[in-house]
């Protein structure tokens, strides 16, 4: 899975790094915890309204009138069957993950965000379907606004996602067994340097290809919004399957070698060391781009081996899988030795 | 990597171009491998976007980069280390040439007695 998430470190209090990991349970709930308020809502407008909806009632439409009609009980069934299944995935992910939400408050406000915005747009539905004039479902008009209007609740319920990744504790990133010691690349003052490397990912280039090709498939059906999303997406990992780290006084930087953005830039000032270390995608990160990884650990990687390491103010960690790695912590080193001496550490 | 130092004598363009062919003579970059946008590295380095093209225009003088609309400086195939050195080589013949006050004909006169001779 693909990330696509601004690299932003929160600040954290004495207080909150004392805060203790939330056990299985709790974090399975807070997980479950959308799609099951989702069935629940669902239900509940469903069946407050069950004597003015329409049977069939208007289920699917283009362009804001309905083409597609299911009976009401099959719909709620359905959406409710779906909902319970997702809460179920997600409960069980909740209840095994040994990381943080904290550190997973990507995924967990993304799956929050959207759970929102589909609640809101099942519920708009049902509603409009039992205000259709003279109960006709043909006279249902789901307006476009309703598109736009969904993305407030969303963002609300996104908020409440991230609140409730807070409650979880702040992981400190492990440094590996064994690490060798962090080397330092003497900078000379008014010395300048950069170092700068490409690294490719076949599998990515492979995965966005077929993603996109899927959307030129998709367009055919007609399914043109499905057709645009995997476009974008397929566009957006082939991008990333090319990136080029860059590593000066600024900080680390890594960027598609063929576009310029997006981008994630780490500045200089939030690194407290850098190393080179070894990185297992599937072990530490599940899979590869842009992921979210055990112990606080999250960056770019591309591929198993030789990574970029950089310890962070935060205590969590940012990695990159690039070549010649040892260099790029050096000269990272050598940078924050000078930002000290300058400011008199 | 690229080092350059302002505090030098060397000019900052040379010094950058100095940085490529050392790369090349460690094999550290090889060919086909695409060098920064010198707009890129003008802003990474903290210096005019001008002074990266012009290390840049010497090392496409050299044979050693070829740069092309769209795809920026990529590494030649002659960007071997041999020829790195031999690019080395030349620029210390020059030097040494210039600071015994010979004109540029003198010195090509003398390579081309070298050239006859062997």
């Amino acid at each position: 899975m693909f990330y696509l998430y601004a690299n932003k470190e929160f600040p954290v209090s004495e207080a909150e790094t004392d805060r203790r990991p939330l056990a299985a349970v709790p974090r399975a709930l807070i997980v479950a915890l959308p799609p099951l308020a989702s069935c629940l809502l669902l239900v509940t407008v469903g069946v407050w309204v069950r004597e003015r909806l329409p049977d069939p009632m208007a289920t699917h439409l283009s362009g804001g009138t309905p083409d597609g009609y299911t009976s009401p009980v099959t719909f709620l069934a359905v959406s409710t069957g779906l909902l319970l299944l997702v809460a179920i995935v997600g409960a069980a992910c909740g209840y095994l993950s040994r990381t943080s939400l904290r550190a997973l408050v990507g995924p967990v406000v993304v799956e929050y965000v959207m759970l929102g915005y589909l609640t809101y747009l099942l519920v708009a539905l049902v509603l409009v379907n039992a205000h259709a004039e003279r109960g006709d479902p043909a006279n249902v008009r789901f307006g476009l606004y309703h598109l736009l209007l969904g993305l407030l609740p969303a963002a609300v319920v996104g908020g409440v996602g991230w609140l409730l990744t807070r409650t979880d504790a702040v992981e400190a990133a492990a440094r590996g067994a064994g690490q060798p010691p962090a080397v330092r690349l003497s900078l000379a003052r008014g010395e300048a340097a950069t170092w700068t490397r490409t690294v490719g990912s076949r599998a990515l280039v492979v995965v966005g290809l077929l993603t996109t090709v899927t959307g030129i498939v998709l367009y055919f059906l007609p399914a043109v919004l499905e057709a645009t999303l995997f476009c974008v997406v397929g566009v957006l990992l082939a991008a990333f399957s090319a990136i080029r780290v860059t590593v000066d006084r600024r900080g680390v930087t890594v960027a598609s070698s063929l576009v310029a953005w997006p981008r994630v830039q780490v500045p200089l000032t939030r690194i407290e060391e850098a190393t080179c270390r070894e990185v297992h995608a599937i072990r530490e990160f599940g899979g590869w781009g842009y992921r979210m990884g055990r112990r606080g650990s999250s960056g770019l990687v591309l591929r198993s081996g030789e990574a970029l390491s950089a310890r962070l103010n935060s205590g969590r960690e940012f990695v990159v899988t690039v070549d010649d790695a040892a260099t790029a912590a050096a000269l990272l080193n050598g940078y924050i030795a000078r930002r000290h001496t300058r400011s008199g550490d | 990597m690229f080092r350059v130092d302002p505090g030098s004598p060397v000019p900052l363009g040379d010094q950058v171009a100095a940085c490529v062919r050392r790369a090349v003579a460690e094999g550290s970059v090889r060919d086909g491998e695409r060098l920064p946008a010198a707009r890129e590295l003008a802003a990474s380095l903290g210096v005019n976007v001008h002074t990266v093209l012009r290390g840049y225009g010497r090392l496409r003088d050299e044979g050693l980069i070829e740069l092309r609309r769209g795809r920026g400086a990529v590494v030649t195939s002659r960007a071997t280390p041999g020829h790195a050195r031999l690019i080395e080589a030349a620029r210390r013949l020059v030097a040494d040439a210039r600071e015994l006050g010979l004109t540029d004909e003198e010195v090509l006169a003398l390579v081309r007695a070298r050239l006859a001779a062997d």
